[in-house]
C-alpha cells in the first residue's frame, strides 16, 4: 500500500535538523506523487538557517500524528470485524451443539443458504427491492411533509398556538395503532404501509424541524430586516437555511422511523417484502427465513442510514 | 435635517411588565454628518436606532426621515454590533445579501462587491466562507454590506465593541475616510468615550434611566477633518473626554428608577 506520508524525514539526508520551510513544501509535492522523482535533490541548502537551533519540522509532525490516528482507526476497524466473525461463529457452534435451539433461532449457515436459494428462485431481490422502496418513499415524504407543516406552523404562529396541544396528542399516540384504519381507508397495498411510514415520522418531524425554524438566532433575523426583509423572504433567505443541519438529522432519523413503519405495515397487509417474509416464516414455522428477513432488515437499514448520513456530511461542508 | 426625532418615548412591553427606555429623545442630523450618541450599556441607545431604522414604532413623539435628493426618502443601512454573516453563504453572496432583499441583483452589482471588498482590503476574499475569516475581517464585511446597498443614511451599533483594540483602531480610520468619501449621514452608538470624540461632528450624551439627552457637544470644526487616529493626539482630544466623562459620572450617580412596572 503506497503511504503518501512519511517522505519528509527522508527527504532531509544530509541534515537531520533544521528543516525549513522550503524543503516541507517539497515534502509536500513528494507526497503527492508529482515531483517525487526529484528526491532529496530539491533539497534547497542554500536557504537553511545557518543558526544551531533546529526548526521544528512541522510537516513531519503532521505526517507522524496522521499516521498513529490512521493506525488507530485501523485496529478499532479490525476488533469491530472481529466482533462480527466472533458473533457468527458462535451463533454456528451453539446452535449445533444445541446450546440454543436451532429450530427456533437458525444457524447462519442455514440463513445463508435459505438466501441463496430465494435468489436463486428470483423472490428475494423482488421482497427487498419492495421493502427498501417503501420505505424510502415513507421517509423521503414524511420529512418533505413534517418540514411543509412545520413551513405553516413558523407562518402563523396564532395557528401553532392553537394546535399545539392536538400535535402533542398525536406525538404521543402510537402511529401504529391507525394501521387498521391506514387499511381500510388506502385499501391493503403499498399505499398503506408507505401511510403508515409517513404517520409514524411525521409528526416528530414537524415539532423538531419547527423547533429548529424558531431558534433561529434573532439577530440574523435583526439583520435581514434592517434590509427591510419580508416574512417570506426571512423563511427563504434566513430560517431555512439555518435550519437545514436540523432537516438533514430528521432526515436521518426519518430511516429508521419509516422502517418501523414500513415492517410493521407488511406484516398486516403485504404479500411481498421482508416484513412479509418473517410474518409467513413465523406462520410456517420456518425460523430461518425470520432470521433472514431480520438480517437483511438490519444490513439495508443500517446502509441505507449511511448514504443519508454521507448526503448530510456533504451538504454541511460550511461550520454553523 | 435628514433626522429629526422630536419628543420620542419608548417602552418596551414584555410578560412581566412594561418598562421605559427612552424619555423625551430630541435629536437631529444633518446631511453628511456625522453624530455619535454616547452612553452607557443598556441605557437605551440602540433603541434610538431601531426607533430610526423603523424596526420599532416609538410609544410616543416622532421621528422624520428626511429626503435624499428630489423626493426620494432617503434609505437608511444598519450596521449592527456583531457581523452575523451568514455561515452558509460565501463572502460574496454575504455582500449581496441586502441588495437581493431590495431587488433584482444585476451584474454591474456583483463588480461594485468586488470593487467595495478591494477598499477595505478583502480582495480574493470573495469565494471564501465566513469562519474563514478574522472578527475584524467579518465586520468589514458587514460594512460592505451595508455600503453597498448605497444608504444615505447609515446607523452603527457599536460597530467595534466586539473587535480588539488596534482591529478597532485601523476600522475606524477606513469608517471615516469611506464614509466622508461618500458624504453620507451617520448616526452611532457607542459606550465608548474617545471612539466618539475620535469620529464625530457632533455628540449626544445620552444619560439616566429611562434614557435621555443630557447633553450636546459639538466637536470644534478644526478637529472634524481630521482621522480618528490623529484626532486622538490632540489636545483638545482630552477636554472633551473630560467633559463627556463628568455628564456621564453626573447622571450614572444621580440615576433614578423611572421604570415603571405593572400591569
Amino acid at each position: 500500500m503506497p503511504q503518501p506520508t512519511p517522505n519528509t524525514p527522508r527527504m532531509a539526508p544530509n541534515g537531520s535538523n533544521g528543516s525549513n520551510t522550503s524543503r516541507g513544501f517539497n515534502g509536500l509535492l513528494d507526497a503527492d506523487g508529482s515531483y517525487g522523482a526529484r528526491g532529496p535533490q530539491a533539497t534547497d541548502d542554500g536557504t537553511r538557517p545557518k543558526s544551531d537551533k533546529a526548526e521544528l519540522d512541522l510537516n513531519a509532525l503532521y505526517n507522524r500524528h496522521r499516521q498513529t490516528e490512521r493506525r488507530k482507526a485501523r485496529h478499532i476497524r479490525i476488533v469491530q470485524l472481529l466482533l462480527l466473525v466472533l458473533f457468527i461463529v458462535a451463533w454456528q457452534i451453539a446452535a449445533s451443539r444445541r446450546w440454543i435451539d436451532p429450530l427456533l433461532f437458525s444457524t447462519p449457515e442455514k440463513v445463508l443458504a435459505q438466501g441463496v436459494k430465494l435468489y436463486q428462485e428470483g423472490t428475494l431481490i423482488g421482497h427487498i427491492f419492495t421493502t427498501v422502496w417503501e420505505t424510502s418513499v415513507g421517509f423521503i415524504s414524511a420529512t418533505v411533509l413534517g418540514v411543509f407543516l412545520a413551513a405553516l406552523l413558523w407562518f402563523s404562529p396564532t395557528l401553532s398556538r392553537i394546535i399545539d396541544p392536538y400535535i402533542v396528542v398525536l406525538n404521543s399516540m402510537p402511529k401504529v395503532a391507525l394501521g387498521p384504519l391506514f387499511i381500510v381507508v388506502f385499501g391493503s397495498g403499498a399505499l398503506s404501509i408507505i401511510m403508515m411510514a409517513i404517520s409514524v415520522a411525521v409528526i416528530i418531524t414537524t415539532l423538531v424541524v419547527y423547533g429548529s425554524f424558531r431558534e433561529t438566532d434573532k439577530n440574523w433575523i435583526k439583520m435581514a430586516r434592517t434590509f427591510g426583509a419580508s416574512r417570506c423572504q426571512l423563511f427563504r433567505t434566513i430560517v431555512f437555511p439555518a435550519s437545514m443541519p436540523a432537516i438533514l438529522s430528521a432526515l436521518k432519523v426519518n430511516v429508521g422511523l419509516a422502517w418501523v413503519g414500513v415492517i410493521v405495515g407488511e406484516f398486516l397487509v403485504s404479500k411481498r417484502g421482508l416484513g412479509y417474509l418473517i410474518i409467513y416464516g413465523f406462520q410456517v414455522f420456518n425460523f430461518t427465513l425470520v432470521m433472514l428477513g431480520l438480517v437483511l432488515i438490519s444490513i439495508l437499514a443500517t446502509l441505507m442510514y449511511q448514504i443519508v448520513a454521507h448526503i448530510e456530511k456533504l451538504s454541511m461542508r460550511f461550520k454553523m | 435635517m435628514i433626522i429629526r426625532l422630536r419628543a420620542v418615548s419608548h417602552a418596551y412591553i414584555t410578560e412581566k411588565g412594561a418598562h421605559q427606555a427612552l424619555r423625551d429623545i430630541e435629536l437631529t442630523a444633518r446631511k453628511g454628518e456625522f453624530v455619535t450618541l454616547v452612553g452607557t450599556s443598556g441605557g437605551g441607545k440602540s433603541t434610538i436606532l431601531s426607533l430610526i431604522a423603523g424596526l420599532l414604532k416609538p410609544t410616543r413623539g416622532t421621528i422624520e426621515i428626511g429626503k435624499a435628493s428630489g423626493d426620494r426618502r432617503a434609505a437608511i443601512g444598519y450596521m449592527l454590533q456583531h457581523d452575523y454573516l451568514l455561515p452558509w453563504r460565501t463572502i460574496l453572496k454575504n455582500v449581496l445579501y441586502g441588495l437581493e432583499i431590495q431587488k433584482k441583483i444585476c451584474p454591474e452589482d456583483i463588480g461594485r462587491a468586488h470593487a467595495l471588498l478591494d477598499e477595505v482590503g478583502l480582495s480574493g476574499y470573495a469565494r471564501r466562507y465566513p469562519h474563514e475569516l478574522s472578527g475584524g475581517q467579518r465586520q468589514r464585511v458587514s460594512l460592505v454590506r451595508t455600503l453597498i446597498t448605497d444608504p444615505d443614511i447609515l446607523l452603527l451599533d457599536e460597530p467595534f465593541s466586539a473587535l480588539d483594540y488596534t482591529t478597532r483602531l485601523k476600522l475606524e480610520d477606513l469608517l471615516f475616510d469611506l464614509l466622508h468619501r461618500y458624504q453620507k449621514t451617520v448616526l452611532l452608538v457607542t459606550h465608548d468615550i474617545s471612539e466618539a470624540i475620535a469620529l464625530s461632528d457632533r455628540i449626544y450624551v445620552l444619560g439616566g434611566k429611562p434614557g435621555r439627552i443630557v447633553k450636546e457637544i459639538h466637536v470644534p470644526e478644526s478637529m472634524r477633518p481630521i482621522s480618528p487616529l490623529s484626532r486622538r493626539r490632540m489636545p483638545a482630544f482630552q477636554s472633551i473626554f473630560q467633559e463627556i466623562w463628568e455628564v456621564m459620572e453626573r447622571h450614572a450617580a444621580t440615576d433614578t428608577e423611572h421604570a415603571a412596572y405593572g400591569t
